[in-house]
């Protein structure tokens, strides 16, 4: 009997650690979780908020159904702008790449406040850029002395 | 005779009575305004001491702010004296501004962002959505899993997603207006499922939302559609 009772521990045993690396290697292949593949109601429905009057309510199946429009219009056209860059064999997919998918998919009108978005970025970033070189160049002057 | 005179000098007895009675309150009441001076003139006297104390202070104060004086001179001397080479002084310096920067860290929130961008980027709305006041309105993270998801070995720069962000915000603006325009249209006030589903039928450019968004459809017209198909098929 006792031994019964043993093997039964080490199957259960045996049983959970396979669950256990079944599902570490489910999160490594890129199974992504209900919740991760939508993005944030909460979100959502500030946007929406603001964006109506005031007086306007939003029920609960609109914001859902916001929200799993939202992620489905992420997936359009992000696979619109990778499919770009695999016919362009390139493996990165740019602010420019995005701009161009929206406008070939129909949404001309974000395509160009994108583009000046973008560039204001740059330039941001070329400034940040820029006066990070600067910090570190006086560093090594004082460095030197 | 007598009685007729007896009564008289009574009289003036209580006359003078009551002069003694008036002269005495008239004395009473002429003093006491006396007395009130003399209070007040002992109120009046530890202010003035307050003020010969104060006068008295004062110089000693003086005499310390002009003796601190030289003090803080010597200090600043010091500190110049110090070489600006020495190598210790310099990490001294880099420890203390990384435990400042530790210290002022902003208190993140669950998915990644912190409490007073948040604030800021709805400042920024209020204002009119200036693009400096607002960056990010959903977080990068949750995106980028969301594209790894379709396509694992695409590789998506930090431009690509601001962008993708920008666009989300812009589609979702534009969307719920659309949708709100049909339910001013039906005179209520909540939007719902109906109104986007409307949209979605309606615009070409959300044609890629219609397995996602469909119209709701009664069973009875459902029924009678499918029918009518049949027959027409037939």
């Amino acid at each position: 009997m006792g031994d019964n009772i043993g093997k039964v521990l080490d199957r259960e045993g045996f049983k959970y650690n396979f669950t256990a690396s079944a599902s570490g290697t489910s999160a490594q292949d890129g199974v992504i979780k209900e919740q991760d593949r939508l993005l944030p109601i909460a979100n959502v429905g500030r946007i929406m908020k603001q964006i109506l009057p005031p007086n306007a309510k939003i029920s609960k199946e609109a914001k859902e159904t916001m929200q799993e429009s939202v992620s489905e219009f992420i997936s359009f056209v992000t696979g619109e702008a990778s499919d770009k860059c695999h016919k362009e064999k390139r493996k990165t997919v740019n602010g420019d790449d995005i701009c161009w998918a929206l406008a070939t998919l129909g949404f001309d009108d974000y395509s160009e406040p994108l583009k000046r978005y973008l560039y204001k970025y740059r330039e941001m970033e070329g400034e940040r850029a820029n006066q990070n070189k600067g910090s570190n160049g006086y560093e090594n002057n004082i460095a030197n002395i | 005779m007598t009685s007729s005179n007896s009564p008289k000098p009574e009289k003036k007895i209580t006359k003078n009575t009551e002069i003694s009675k008036t002269q005495k309150k008239k004395t009473k009441n002429a003093e006491t305004p006396k007395t009130e001076k003399k209070k007040t003139k002992n109120a009046e006297t530890p202010k003035t001491e307050k003020k010969k104390t104060k006068n008295a202070e004062t110089p000693k104060t003086e005499k310390k702010k002009n003796a601190e004086i030289p003090k803080i001179e010597k200090k600043k001397t010091k500190s110049a004296e110090i070489p600006l080479t020495d190598g210790k002084t310099k990490r001294d310096r880099e420890i203390a501004k990384e435990e400042n920067k530790k210290k002022t860290k902003k208190p993140k929130l669950s998915n990644g962002t912190s409490k007073q961008r948040d604030e800021g980027s709805k400042k920024g709305v209020a204002e009119g959505k200036g693009e400096e006041g607002k960056m990010n309105v959903f977080p990068m993270n949750r995106i980028r899993t969301m594209i790894k998801g379709e396509d694992p070995d695409m590789r998506v720069s930090q431009e690509a997603l601001l962008a993708i962000n920008n666009a989300v915000e812009k589609f979702l603006e534009q969307f719920s207006q659309e949708a709100y325009a049909f339910c001013v249209r039906d005179r209520k006030k909540c939007l719902s499922y109906d109104h986007l589903a409307h949209v979605v039928s309606k615009q070409r450019r959300y044609d890629f939302l219609s397995d996602f968004v469909p119209e709701r459809v009664k069973a009875e017209d459902a029924l009678r559609e499918r029918s009518a198909a049949g027959t027409g098929g037939h």
